[in-house]
């Protein structure tokens, strides 16, 4: 089954437990900020198998090694709640070709959608996936040693961490 | 006992080291300096005025520092690594007085909660076998907060020690948790540690 990946920083979401008909907290929205009213997913597609990938996009171009949460999205539950999948004009801007070719856009028409987007996803973070950050280091070492990471495309702090000059 | 002088050859055993209170100065035995915890154990402690250990001020210091000049504040990866950096080198330097000293800002309202979380999650970085012990408590003992943001901290503090004992702890905690995000997050340092152990 194909779903939609999104990182999200667990601590925005830990805040008293959220009545479904309660305003909702401006926080998490920081998760989920839009460009051009749309919101950047990557696509994880089971033939291809491609999660490690997208990972590892995400891993490579922040600044620092630290854990990383992400949600999966289904894409038939999203649509029937009147949201709209598009694919991405432009690829993802990760230092992964194959993890930017996966970059897709979930369609943000107002504000109010995007409440109503962060309630779902708040109900799904009970399902969040953790990535440790000894795990991110391995997966980036792995994948510069195989070639699949171009260690040119990292910025300078990844550069230092990993030592490369 | 011997009276503590500057022109004593020993590293710790400088004017520095005298404890000192508004009415008297206080000796400190050198053999109670414990040169691997850097701050000397005073064998008296007046009741009256602040006593803080000179060094115990450096302690204190580079913590503010900390504090003030890598701002957690920001919601950027970035600056919670720096930030993490900072803390763990910082408690590598100063072990158990580091920690206390982490302690009793928290309890003294100094910390805020994004703080205190940050820290904790930082705990479980520390490259330090003596407090490691002392580390693992604290992480469990936050596990009870009522502040969910300092139980999510407490949480990936112990996913980064990265210890199958803790997984009581987390399954217990897992069990009375409500709120969804701590709950997954719960559930997937459980699956991680259970994973160590396998291996």
């Amino acid at each position: 089954m194909n779903y939609l990946i999104r990182v999200l920083d667990g601590s925005r979401w830990s805040f008293e437990y959220q009545e479904p008909n309660k305003p909702f907290k401006a926080n998490p929205l920081y998760d989920l900020r839009t460009d051009n009213d749309n919101l950047s997913v990557f696509e994880f597609e089971e033939e291809k198998n491609n999660l490690n990938e997208i990972i590892l996009g995400f891993a490579a171009k922040r600044y620092g090694i630290s854990k990383l949460q992400y949600i999966e999205l289904d894409p038939d539950e999203l649509i029937k709640s009147g949201f709209k999948i598009i694919s991405a004009e432009e690829q993802g801007n990760t230092p992964v070709a194959t993890a930017n070719a996966a970059h897709k856009n979930i369609y943000i028409e107002s504000a109010e959608k995007l409440i109503e987007l962060a309630k779902l996803i708040y109900y799904k973070t009970e399902n969040i996936q953790t990535v440790k950050g000894k795990d991110i280091k391995k997966l980036i070492n792995e994948s510069i040693a195989n070639g699949s990471l171009d260690r040119d495309n990292l910025n300078c702090v990844l550069k230092k961490i990993f030592s490369i000059t | 006992m011997e009276p503590v002088s500057t022109t004593n050859n020993n590293r710790f055993a400088s004017s520095e080291n005298i404890i000192e209170s508004s009415t008297t100065s206080i000796y400190v035995s050198q053999q109670q300096i414990d040169p691997y915890n850097f701050i000397p154990k005073p064998i008296f402690k007046p009741t009256t005025n602040t006593v803080v250990p000179a060094q115990l001020k450096y302690v204190i210091t580079e913590f503010k520092d900390i504090l003030q000049s890598t701002p957690v504040e920001v919601d950027e990866f970035e600056e919670e690594d720096m930030f993490s950096i900072r803390i763990i080198d910082w408690i590598e330097k100063y072990n158990f007085a580091a920690l206390d000293t982490i302690f009793e800002f928290y309890a003294s309202g100094e910390l805020n909660e994004k703080t205190i979380s940050h820290i904790l999650m930082a705990l479980g970085n520390a490259n330090n076998s003596k407090t490691y012990n002392k580390r693992l408590e604290k992480l469990e003992e936050f596990l009870k907060s009522s502040s969910p943001k300092i139980r999510y901290g407490a949480i990936i503090g112990i996913s980064n020690l990265d210890d199958p004992e803790a997984i009581r702890y987390l399954s217990n905690a897992l069990e009375k948790e409500r709120i969804p995000v701590l709950k997954g997050t719960l559930k997937s340092v459980i699956k991680q540690l259970k994973k160590t152990e396998s291996e």
